[in-house]
């Protein structure tokens, strides 16, 4: 180990003897291959919605809880909230550290760094009772928990990009215009207002456990038991539905048969209304 | 007699086949596991070395051999880190990688992290490190203010600057997994602390491995503290009996 840490040694050495060089320079003509620690590039293309941002946080953070977690119960009683911002990664770790976004340290260490902190992202905030199952020394027997769950998503491909909780949320506020969701059975005041004048979204996702129930057949009733509206669930177990102003009950079952519960929702005028159901 | 001789190596192979190392249970109470490793949902297992020690700089190179976490969608995770402590077991700092969710079964992911006064941040990189050599995960108080600095491969990717003390009193490395089911997880390790200058190889490292998991000197440079560590699974998997 001594001879690998003198190679490093001599190597980072010699890398800042480059810099220097290259700042001079007097190493014009030169290129060396660019070396990255991991096989990261800064992702391109289109961006998710803060609506995708939020379903993906949701569930996030439902597969970093136990089964049983406070925040299940919060989602199944409708009152877990998640609120929703763009940003770049830089300006949410400048927040998460008390400072403005105006102070977020934009240039990294190397080009990869750079990459990361200027990449989007969205910061998906859900209030609540968390305890993520996350990594922790051995001696230490209870999990982190907290009030609120950070997380930052990649706007581009969703994946998650760190976590945060604890018992006093940042000022997400100061990162840019929130949109707001109720989990449950109510309503949202999100970004996205394209609805016809007197309809709304009612969009969720289907649960078995922690896994996802793709190709469910979700169902929409209105207080006559009539079928106001059906859908098949994504792969993924999402769906979304464009439905007239009113409440409703929305109901699925899986492609066996089996039942996933029925929930009470209320559509509101250009709002969405994000709901779960957990298959028995 | 024949058709004895072929009923006993039957039962034989259907025996060898259940008890196996790679049936993928953690083992039971019966076979000495403890229900942290034992399917309960939040159960985390380790196999590391610690050691005590007040230093400024923590270094662990970290060599994936096994990554293999088959519930990763539900949850599940490994780790292949370092963790300094200061003292007080419910704060740390901790850096290395990580298999398993948000990601996928297969592929280590670079991360750091810190649980200081009630609040856990951690950060994760989306690209994926190599396997099979060794990757330099650093822990340094370089400015000995307190603030700790996260360096991969020679790159500072961030700090943590709350209040944390100039030095560290206890640095542990190895493997963690969490899971219902056992993951395949094992990786080699060299580690050193330091006081900004010279690098010193631990001393007196103690070794802490539950049951289902395994732990040895490092093959490739045996002083205290280099171990090769991880899972039953990951061992059978790779060819180490343990």
């Amino acid at each position: 180990m001594r001879t690998r840490m003198t190679v490093a040694t001599v190597c980072a050495a010699l890398c800042a003897v480059a810099v220097i060089v290259t700042a001079g320079g007097a190493s014009a003509g030169i290129s060396t291959p660019e070396e990255r620690f991991t096989n990261y590039r800064q992702p391109t293309g289109p961006e998710i919605t803060a609506t995708e941002a939020m379903e993906k946080g949701v569930q996030l953070a439902l597969g970093l809880q136990p089964a049983e977690s406070p925040l299940a119960a919060s989602l199944a009683s409708g009152t877990a909230t998640v609120e929703v911002v763009h940003s770049t990664l830089a300006e949410v770790r400048a927040v998460e550290e008390g400072q403005p976004p105006s102070a977020a340290v934009k240039v990294g260490s190397d080009a990869e760094q750079t990459e990361l902190l200027t990449s989007t992202v969205y910061a998906v905030e859900l209030t609540g009772q968390f305890t993520p199952n996350v990594s922790r020394p051995r001696k230490v027997r209870t999990p982190p928990s907290g009030t609120f769950l950070l997380l930052k998503i990649d706007a581009h491909t969703g994946n998650m990009l760190g976590l945060e909780v604890g018992p006093t949320p940042p000022d997400i506020a100061a990162l840019g215009p929130i949109s707001t969701f109720t989990i449950g059975t109510g309503a949202g005041s999100g970004s996205i207002s394209l609805f016809p004048s007197k309809r709304g979204v009612l969009f969720g996702t289907v649960f078995s456990g922690h896994k996802h129930v793709g190709h469910a057949l979700v169902t929409v009733s209105d207080r006559h038991h009539r079928t106001v509206a059906t859908t098949r669930t994504t792969s993924v177990g999402g769906f979304r539905l464009s439905l007239h102003i009113g409440t409703y009950i929305v109901s699925a079952r899986t492609q066996s048969g089996r039942a996933c519960g029925k929930r009470k929702v209320t559509i509101l005028r250009r709002r969405n209304t994000y709901s779960t159901l957990q298959c028995s | 007699m024949n058709r004895w001789w072929i009923s006993a190596f039957v039962v034989l192979a259907v025996l060898l086949g259940t008890v196996g190392p790679a049936s993928g249970s953690w083992p039971s109470k019966s076979e000495g596991g403890t229900n942290e490793c034992n399917g309960t949902e939040s159960g985390h297992c380790y196999s590391l070395a610690e050691h005590y020690v007040k230093g400024l700089d923590s270094i662990a190179y970290i060599k994936d051999l096994n990554v293999n976490v088959s519930e990763a969608s539900k949850g599940a995770r490994s780790t292949h880190e370092q963790w300094i402590s200061f003292g007080n077991e419910k704060e740390w700092v901790e850096t290395g990688d990580v298999t398993g969710y948000p990601f996928d079964c297969c592929n280590p992911h670079p991360f750091y992290a810190e649980k200081k006064a009630g609040v856990y941040k951690e950060e994760l990189s989306p690209g994926i490190v190599p396997a099979g050599v060794y990757n330099h995960y650093e822990l340094y108080d370089s400015e000995h203010n307190g603030s700790w600095h996260v360096i991969w491969n020679g790159t500072d990717v961030g700090h943590y600057g709350g209040g944390w003390p100039e030095k560290y009193t206890e640095q542990n490395a190895g493997v963690e997994a969490v899971s219902t089911s056992e993951p395949g997880s094992l990786e080699r390790q060299e580690v050193a602390w330091s006081n900004g200058g010279e690098w010193f190889p631990w001393t007196g490292a103690t070794w802490a491995a539950e049951p289902g998991l395994c732990i040895k000197s490092n093959p490739e440079s045996g002083a205290a503290g280099n171990i090769q560590a991880g899972t039953k699974r990951g061992a059978h998997e790779t060819g180490w009996s343990c």
